[in-house]
């Protein structure tokens, strides 16, 4: 059973699309009877490069977290609570997103679900995209929730 | 709470990436009760313009047909087993650029669409495009993306090559002394 999900990892930043990523990605767990383990990374003040060559004193670091941990628990609470009949196991990280996404989800059995954003190009270039460096790094399978309301950037809507 | 899946549309051509796609998917179709629909989207071997210009006769364009039914019937065999399913499976062939294709036949947000990533070089790429990035643009639902098995890969290439494997990952700052679980 290679194949099956026993774990569903999303990553959570607060935005429209993560909340509708973290509520379908509830929904997978409790159907693959998963545990659920939203990831919220963040960065420090300063920028990741900043950050790596001059670590934040611990102090710091453990107000950044706390930071981070208190909006990913106000995300939770905005996709509607973490469900109860699911095992979940939110963690937050520093860093670079895409990186440590793909890092929180390289064991066998993990599902990463990730909202598809729905920036311009500008944004684009200047961020790139954190759905297509998980989908071209994870090495399971990637569910990208595209974001919600009228769909968009689809030629002909039906 | 989420949405419902009512139907997972696979993209099929035969490779070892789809194979994948398709076991995941009848995983998901089984898991939300839906109906699997293995799409095959094929076009003639040169090109629609070509075939538009100097149109190919009726029974080439039969053999093409049958292929890409043989190749669709042969694929969901290796990923799901002998012919009785126990899903729902709907399979399609389509005469269409795969892209448009997918996206189309997944046209409504409670259709879940499941690709195979594609183990290309940057030379098909160019060419070809990416069918996942055109279903992620373009899809109204949630799209899956998987990637093949290592076995299947060497099996599918005669074990002529290593499967490549990706540049390692470059994280900033230790993970492992900032994960931070609390609650």
């Amino acid at each position: 059973m290679r194949n099956s999900v026993r774990r569903v990892v999303v990553g959570v930043d607060g935005s429209a699309g993560s909340i509708a990523a973290l509520r379908q990605a509830a929904g997978e767990a409790r159907r693959h009877h998963a545990a659920l383990r939203p990831v919220l990374v963040y960065s420090s003040p300063e920028g990741d490069y900043v950050d790596m060559m001059w670590p934040p004193d611990p102090e710091t670091a453990r107000e950044l977290a706390h930071k981070a941990h208190d909006d990913l628990m106000c995300a939770c609470e905005r996709a509607g609570g973490l469900p109860d009949d699911v095992p979940c196991d939110p963690v937050v990280a520093r860093g670079q997103v895409g990186p440590l996404l793909v890092e929180a989800a390289t064991a066998d059995g993990d599902l990463l679900v990730v909202g598809g954003g729905s920036h311009n190009v500008v944004h684009r270039f200047l961020m790139g995209s954190v759905s297509r460096y998980c989908l071209r790094h994870a090495p399971g399978p990637v569910l990208v929730i595209p974001p919600e309301g009228p769909a968009g950037h689809g030629p002909g809507t039906p | 709470m989420s949405q419902m899946v009512k139907r997972v549309v696979v993209g099929v051509d035969g490779s070892a990436g789809s194979v994948a796609a398709l076991k995941q998917g009848a995983q998901e179709a089984a898991r939300h009760g839906a109906a699997l629909c293995p799409v095959l989207a094929w076009t003639p071997p040169g090109g629609e313009a070509a075939d538009a210009m100097y149109p190919a006769p009726s029974d080439i364009r039969a053999h093409w047909e049958t292929e890409a039914r043989h190749t669709l019937t042969k694929t969901c065999e290796r990923a799901l087993g002998a012919a009785p399913f126990s899903l729902n499976v709907a399979p399609r062939v389509i005469r269409a650029e795969p892209g448009p294709a997918l996206v189309a036949s997944a046209r409504h947000t409670t259709d879940m669409l499941v690709l195979g990533a594609g183990d290309h070089g940057l030379w098909h790429r160019f060419l070809h495009g990416s069918v996942s990035r055109h279903c992620l643009r373009h899809a109204h639902g949630p799209v899956m993306v998987v990637h093949p098995d290592e076995t299947e890969v060497a099996e599918a290439r005669g074990k002529a090559r290593a499967p490549r494997r990706h540049p390692p990952v470059v994280v900033p700052v230790n993970p492992l002394d900032v994960w931070d679980r609390k609650g």
